[in-house]
């Protein structure tokens, strides 16, 4: 890289002290800061490679037009001769990208529908006030780092304005050579969450893009994958969809093996078909999803981590049982669990697990149990 | 004063009792914003007092703030804050009963911001109506934390807080600041959110020494359930402690919030056999001649109604009376009878409260 990183204990505007280097996700740098005026922790974001650019106003500008807890709160921005930056509160937690490559191979329904809860509500907000996303995706959704993942904000509506624009040369550059898509990272990321009008006409594609995003999201927590895929295999299935007028998806494998979950798949499967059309007309408004999601019925207690102790052990009288035992890794404690309540099973001695738990006796009840890496 | 990044409004100064707040704009990020300053230097520490209050706990149901502003000195002289452009509630009254949901949920978002801010170890201090308002999002936020204090050992030399909301032991000299007068303020809120009349019990200085204020449920009758109420009136318990908590009563009204909205399945192997919901409240579950269970949802837990034979809920025998946790596993039979015995999972869902 040709331009250094901020170094650690480097003042800026003489308010914000680097406390460090956090990462560089695409587009930009991120830094954690000490704010010196308000003596707290805050996150600075500055556009890579010390690019003054006004693209990256404008995102911070968006963003900062929307308060609402489920969307990253900008607090500050500011320029000096050489670079653009934005301060946005801290937020302790990972991207929703990274706990589905690090934590979580898929979700179950519960924790699905929670997470695609909160992303309706901070997209709704966003719409509300004018505001197209544009680059929806699991890297722009922050979690608490807790197993059940309670807080969600939306961020990075900032360089979603500078990638807006970087997306659109980029995909100039593929229509007129399709090798592009290789050498393209923001290209790469976004594709598979990009609605089929953006290929056609990119300026031009509004609000509904966010919502073809949101399903795609969505798809990605139930089954683990895209709906279709990564890379130039995905822009083939999405043009494909685009002519033929009809997207094709593969039902979720996990789906109609649980009884307890199985209203609430039949919801989550509703809105992601509502929301992967290729039509933008067609798809449901942010409003329209929110409503949904608050009609959906499901669990959000605690979540927990352990280990699979013993599974189906054998009867005296031959025949196995369809049940087990978790250690829990925080907590001294061995609770019960049964199949019928095993998410990405079938279950195995030494899997790692994400699990709620109730009363019972002689041991506690865990359930709904979900398989994580 | 200002720097040139937030310029003045044509609006005019909203004066409050010891400093004025001025919208301004903010031209770097292109938003109006509240900037507020002190009317004399000597009431600075006020803008300390709040800055530290509102830095120190971030709670969805509390403004934002951004800045703090500086003299040539280095003295703080105002501070920018988060514009709220939703409603205020001073009106709200003429509306509570006839929406006794909004009113719950207005009651619930302060208390979550009392609970953020007790469990940061600061007590705000004057809570009123006056300090809360609603951002363009429709979220209730407090704000104005000029006498907020940190800190588990603070005194009072003086009571700066708005005399109807002061809690009685206010009115002693050199008493320690407590959560617990957080939630007297939390409990006129709950009348002034409700009635223009305060009951007159409440504005004696000190308030309730000849007894108690009526029970809320003179305004709201039978449209709130009674075990809310009678939290909610607690909270204005002579006694400090008698006072329920932030936490306690964020966690009551979740529960009643989603009343009704319920699901409870009973499951036996792959087949759901029987779903209770408000639509449906009452069930019974017979299998063959091992057991008989009869269980009702009442809006906000489902009970069991009714037992006969051998019934177990998580291998402890069924009681009448008894809650049905949100999973729980019932077995019918008795445990001689070995793998002949039934099992049905029980498994309660909800929707989620999302503000």
């Amino acid at each position: 890289m040709s331009d250094l990183l901020i170094p650690n204990g480097h003042v800026l505007i003489e308010r914000y002290v680097i406390e460090q280097y956090l990462t560089s996700g695409g587009m930009q740098e991120v830094y954690i800061c000490h704010d010196r005026s308000l003596g707290r922790r805050v996150v600075l974001k500055t556009p890579k490679g010390g690019v003054s650019d006004r693209r990256f106003r404008r995102g911070a500008e968006m963003g900062a037009r929307i308060s609402h807890h489920n969307v990253a709160a900008t607090f500050d921005y500011f320029e000096d001769e050489k670079r653009t930056y934005m301060v946005e509160e801290f937020i302790n937690g990972f991207d929703l990208g990274k706990r589905l490559n690090t934590d979580f191979y898929f979700l179950d329904p519960f924790l699905a529908a929670h997470v695609i809860h909160n992303i309706a509500r901070a997209l709704y907000e966003a719409h509300r006030v004018g505001i197209c996303h544009r680059d929806l995706k699991p890297g722009n959704v922050m979690t608490s780092p807790d197993p059940g993942m309670r807080f969600i904000k939306l961020t990075d509506f900032g360089i979603a304005k500078l990638a807006e624009a970087e997306l659109a040369v980029e995909m100039q550059r593929f229509d007129e050579d399709n090798s592009t898509l290789t050498t393209s990272n923001t290209l790469l990321g976004a594709v598979p969450y990009m609605a089929p009008e953006c290929w056609a006409n990119w300026k031009g594609a509004g609000q509904p893009m966010d919502i073809w995003a949101l399903g795609c999201i969505a798809y990605q927590l139930v089954t683990g994958e895209t709906p279709f895929g990564v890379g130039r295999g995905a822009i083939a299935k999405v043009v494909f969809a685009e002519q033929s007028g009809k997207v094709e998806l593969v039902h979720p494998v996990a789906f109609g093996k649980h009884e307890a979950t199985a209203a609430l798949e039949k919801d989550l499967w509703s809105l992601i078909t509502s929301c992967i059309q290729v039509d933008p007309n067609s798809r449901p408004t942010a409003e329209d999803v929110l409503r949904s999601c608050g009609s959906w019925c499901y669990s959000t207690a605690d979540r927990h981590i352990g280990v699979v102790k013993s599974y189906a052990v054998p009867y005296p009288s031959g025949g196995k049982s369809k049940s087990g035992y978790i250690d829990d890794l925080d907590v001294q404690r061995r609770l019960f669990f049964h199949l019928s309540e095993f998410f990405g099973g079938p279950p195995a001695v030494g899997q790692k697990v994400n699990f709620s738990l109730y009363p019972g006796f002689p041991h506690s009840r865990a359930a709904p149990v979900l398989k994580v890496r | 004063m200002l720097p040139t990044r937030y310029v003045a409004n044509q609006q005019n100064r909203i004066p409050g009792g010891f400093g004025s707040v001025r919208p301004v704009h903010d031209e770097y990020l292109d938003r109006s914003v509240l900037f507020k300053s002190m009317h004399v230097p000597e009431e600075n520490a006020q803008l300390e007092k709040e800055i530290r209050g509102l830095s120190s706990v971030r709670s969805r149901h509390i403004i934002d703030i951004y800045d703090v502003i500086y003299d040539t000195h280095g003295n703080v002289v105002g501070i920018i804050i988060e514009q709220l452009t939703g409603r205020d509630y001073l009106g709200f009254h003429t509306e509570a009963v006839g929406d006794p949901v909004k009113y719950l949920t207005l009651i619930y978002q302060i208390a979550v911001a009392l609970k953020d801010l007790h469990g940061a170890g600061i007590v705000h201090r004057d809570i009123k109506l006056e300090n809360m308002k609603e951002s363009s999002a429709g979220i209730l936020k407090v704000f104005d934390f000029g006498i907020s204090c940190a800190g588990t050992d603070y005194h009072t030399t003086q009571n700066r807080g708005t005399l109807v909301y002061a809690a009685p032991e206010l009115y002693q000299a050199g008493v320690k600041i407590t959560p617990a007068m957080d939630i007297y303020a939390l409990g006129v809120c709950c009348w002034t959110l409700a009635s223009s009349q305060l009951p007159e019990i409440l504005l004696k200085r000190p308030p309730q020494t000849s007894g108690r204020a009526s029970s809320l449920q003179s305004l709201f009758g039978t449209t709130i359930n009674p075990a809310v109420l009678a939290v909610l009136d607690n909270c204005l318990h002579p006694d400090p402690s008698g006072r329920p908590s932030a936490v306690e009563i964020c966690e009551l009204l979740e529960r009643h919030l989603l009343k009704g909205a319920h699901r409870g399945l009973f499951v036996q192997g792959s087949e759901t056999i029987y779903e209770l919901s408000a639509e449906k409240p009452n069930v019974g579950i017979k299998i063959g001649t091992l057991g008989d269970l009869r269980v009702a949802y009442d809006g906000l837990s489902f009970r069991v109604a009714a037992v006969s034979g051998a019934v177990y809920i998580n291998n402890v025998p069924a009681q009448s009376g008894a809650i049905l946790h949100d999973a729980c596993v019932l077995t019918y039979g008795t445990p001689d009878l070995g793998s002949s015995r039934q099992w049905v999972t029980f498994i309660s869902s909800k929707p989620e409260l999302v503000l």
